[in-house]
């Protein structure tokens, strides 16, 4: 895809993220990466139509023509838990960009650290998540409750589908790490999948003063 | 900033990119021999990885105030602006220091920037609308008809009957009064012709 032409000569330039590194592309930047720069904002986009959908209906959670609880789902939300969640996927954004600066640098065995703890950092968040739907079950706020549930299980549940395949990547990432097939050259894959990983932390940050804290 | 650099053979300097990891823009080759030499303690990655702890320190402390805010403020109106205040940023924080938007190339911003605005331009118009649903509602419920609402065509209706009624009682009594005008000329031609 993106043919290097020069490689930095010192490890400064080579640490860069591969920022030193010129492409053979009209853009300049690795196809790859502008790839990826690309999907996030069409992500962007999705995320953009599930957050109106449900600024429009919280307050509504009957729609004309449609039966259901007159509750809204916001009444239940456990603002102190969520917060918890939220500083937990902020902390896991910071393990991944540490990841990235160990892997610029040639660290493999801090890369293979940071990768482990940014998935980690995750799994709290969706284990979080899941105790968090589990609980508003238990409250009655199912997914076909009212259309103001509807819309908010799909706004947070798309973005814990996100933050799994994140998880998923990093996992990837530690395992090739481990057979030796992330060399330094190498450093941009990771910084991809930062890119993707960091993506769903702001989608978080939007969503959870969005949906959580503004009433 | 990938541009092409200039050959670090011939100015004895290898041109960099500004980024969290170099200090300087310009590296000697004796410079980067002694980077080279000392992997230990790459000074310039220990510098980019002090600038992000710092700025995950921050976002920490931006999500608590966010926490805090509603104990922190007693006037609810400048809440909402405010939390939308921190959110943004702290997505400026994340996407130029973390995603590397403000060392990377600019191509990256405008990617990033044209979808945002998209994005704000979707929850806007959607916002907009939320504005005036009170109004749709109303609307919908038969409050408010075409004319303004309910109660004040009503008024105008009962207005317009009483008014209307004001007429024909008018109108009647002019007709009496025509009619007997009438008669009266009809009969005083009569008395005419019979004195004739």
């Amino acid at each position: 895809m993106s043919d290097t032409l020069t490689a930095p000569a010192s490890p400064a330039a080579e640490s860069d993220h591969g920022h030193g590194v010129v492409h053979d592309t009209n853009t300049g930047i690795s196809n790859e990466k502008l790839g990826m720069w690309v999907f996030l904002g069409s992500d962007c986009m999705l995320f953009g139509g599930l957050i109106s959908t449900y600024l429009l209906y919280k307050n509504r959670p009957l729609a004309p023509g449609v039966t259901g609880s007159t509750e809204r789902i916001s009444e239940v939300f456990d603002i102190a838990f969520t917060s918890a969640s939220s500083f937990v996927l902020l902390m896991s954004s910071l393990a991944m960009v540490l990841a990235v600066t160990s892997i610029a640098r040639g660290d493999h065995h801090r890369l293979r650290l940071w990768l482990g703890t940014t998935a980690f950092l995750g799994a709290i968040f969706i284990g979080g998540q899941v105790y968090e739907f589990t609980e508003f079950v238990r409250e009655g706020f199912g997914y076909t409750t009212n259309v103001s549930a509807s819309a908010f299980f799909t706004l947070t549940g798309f973005h814990g589908v996100h933050v799994t395949f994140g998880i998923l990547m990093l996992l990837t990432l530690m395992v090739l790490s481990f057979k030796g097939r992330i060399p330094q050259s190498k450093s941009e894959a990771v910084e991809i999948v930062g890119l993707y990983w960091h993506f769903v932390d702001v989608v978080w940050i939007l969503i959870f003063t969005v949906v959580y804290l503004i009433p | 900033m990938s541009t092409p650099s200039p050959d670090p053979a011939a100015s004895g300097t290898e041109t960099l990119p500004s980024s969290p990891f170099s200090e300087h823009d310009t590296l000697t080759a004796a410079e980067a021999a002694t980077l080279e030499a000392d992997p230990g303690l790459n000074r310039m990655v220990h510098h980019a990885d002090m600038i992000y702890i710092k700025v995950g320190a921050v976002l920490a402390v931006l999500t608590a105030i966010e926490i805090a805010l509603p104990e922190l403020l007693d006037n609810g109106k400048i809440y909402g602006p405010l939390l939308i205040a921190l959110m943004l940023i702290k997505f400026v924080l994340v996407a130029g220091f973390f995603m590397h938007l403000i060392y990377d190339d600019k191509m990256n911003t405008v990617v990033l920037g044209a979808t945002m605005f998209c994005v704000a331009l979707f929850i806007g118009l959607s916002l907009v609308d939320l504005g005036s649903r009170s109004v749709v509602d109303r609307v919908q419920h038969g409050e408010i008809v075409a004319g303004g609402t309910k109660q004040i065509v009503l008024n105008a209706a009962e207005a317009a009957h009483a008014q209307e009624g004001n007429h024909e009682d008018a109108g009647a009594h002019e007709g009496d009064a025509e009619g007997e005008a009438a008669a009266e000329g009809e009969h005083a031609t009569e008395e005419d012709a019979g004195a004739h």
